[in-house]
């Protein structure tokens, strides 16, 4: 990429753009791309609707972001909510707010603080989720896998979510996983904590095992 | 010709490497794909993976990631033809290619002709089945056509060479991995190579 002669691109108010490729883009207000976009970052504060995929090295994020292509963004930064029709491949993953994506999402470390619907497996070295609302992914997998129910309320009124505060998955593994509030039918693992509120069909260990009092688990095995 | 498979559970515990390492093997690219094959078993899903082909690449990376950062190890593996270019003399020298086929299929090129990866790797492979006596030199030509004609069109996918031979009458046939395939009674198969194992011995032969 020769990144040197890349234009920049400023977008102010409620906007419509071809897309193509740019350095550096800062977008404030509405803006509609009817193609892809290739850029070295992408700032928004307000709403982008990409008709397209979208490659860059940082986004920036405060409000939503459409994507109707696969997204490719080595480091995200959001507070909002980011739709993927397609997959999600990223290394530093950091989202307050919603994350909805019908294909894969990949990340070398990936939070969420708010609500995940992903229709494919979420792989991150790292998977770290503090649920606001209602969660689903097809399957997680990776290092170390943490769930946890977020302890701000206020929150969750900001996100209108009536729906539990919950996580289902098919199924979850990781080395060490560490589960509240998740339904899962399997899960695997080397140092497996299943905490409140969980129900899980299954779960395989290797080192260790730990299960609230207020889960249900209908089968462990140990190998 | 039935693959034998193995299960993820099986696997980690047999080359004892974590999900960490699976999974991030997986997103770098080092693992294909379409070796995670997802088959339904009485416990619900798993994941199964082809066990020669599965623990030979864990067995590679695990040596190579010493010396080499995983980016690299990635370079090296994947089934992408690098731009990588040698004199048919060099190519004499290291032992890569046979003085006898590089004479049979290449009469006319000087010494000094340039070949390209892909032209090296169509030798190669023919050089093997020759060596192993696999294959007659007529043959060879035709699987040299076969190979200039169709290996482009598969632009890098995991590409299987199978040759048969029924009642003396051979022929060659490219697939994309993986695959299954069945012959009628009386077909010898007498090589099936995978040609993205041999993208990567290759590789290893020449840097």
């Amino acid at each position: 990429m020769t990144e040197a002669i890349l234009p920049d691109l400023k977008l102010v108010g409620t906007t419509a753009s071809a897309g193509g490729r740019f350095g550096n883009v800062r977008i404030t207000g509405e803006a509609k791309m009817s193609g892809g976009l290739y850029c070295r970052s992408l700032k928004c504060m307000g709403t982008v609707d990409l008709d397209g995929s979208l490659q860059a090295a940082l986004l920036k994020l405060t409000g939503e972001c459409h994507v109707h292509s696969d997204m490719k963004v080595s480091k995200i930064r959001a507070i909002g909510q980011i739709e993927v029709s397609g997959n999600l491949t990223g290394e530093q993953v950091k989202i307050t707010g919603g994350l909805q994506a019908s294909g894969n999402c990949e990340a070398e470390s990936f939070q969420v603080r708010g609500a995940i619907e992903l229709d494919g497996l979420l792989n991150a070295d790292e998977v770290d989720i503090r649920l606001h609302g209602y969660s689903r992914a097809k399957e997680i997998g990776g290092g170390s896998i943490t769930v946890k129910r977020s302890r701000v309320h206020w929150f969750n009124t900001v996100l209108s979510s009536r729906r539990e505060r919950e996580l289902t998955s098919d199924l979850i593994e990781g080395d060490t996983v560490h589960l509240e509030y998740t339904t899962a039918s399997v899960v695997r693992g080397n140092r497996v904590t299943i905490g409140p509120g969980c129900r899980i069909g299954r779960v395989e260990y290797r080192d260790d095992l730990r299960i609230d009092k207020n889960a249900s688990v209908k089968e462990r095995m140990r190998r | 010709m039935e693959r034998e498979l193995i299960s993820k559970k099986e696997l980690l515990d047999l080359t004892g490497i974590s999900y960490g390492q699976l999974y991030r093997w997986k997103r770098k690219q080092l693992i294909p794909e379409e070796w995670f094959i997802r088959k339904s078993t009485f416990t619900g899903q798993e994941t199964f993976f082809p066990k020669e082909l599965i623990l030979s690449r864990i067995d590679k990376i695990l040596n190579m990631k010493d010396d080499l950062s995983l980016d690299q190890v990635a370079g090296k593996l994947s089934p992408a033809l690098p731009d990588y270019e040698m004199r048919s003399s060099e190519l004499l020298k290291r032992n890569i290619v046979s003085r006898t086929a590089l004479q049979a299929f290449a009469p006319n090129d000087p010494d000094h002709t340039v070949y390209t990866f892909e032209m090296i790797l169509f030798f190669y492979v023919i050089d093997k089945l020759l060596e192993a006596g696999d294959m007659s030199l007529e043959e060879g030509e035709r699987l040299l056509e076969t190979l200039k004609e169709f290996f482009p069109k598969f632009e890098g996918k995991a590409c299987e060479l199978v040759f048969v031979r029924k009642m003396g009458v051979s022929w060659f046939a490219l697939l994309s991995m993986p695959t299954e395939l069945f012959f009628e009674k009386g077909v010898k198969v007498i090589a099936r190579l995978s040609l993205t194992e041999i993208i990567e011995e290759l590789k290893g032969k020449l840097v």
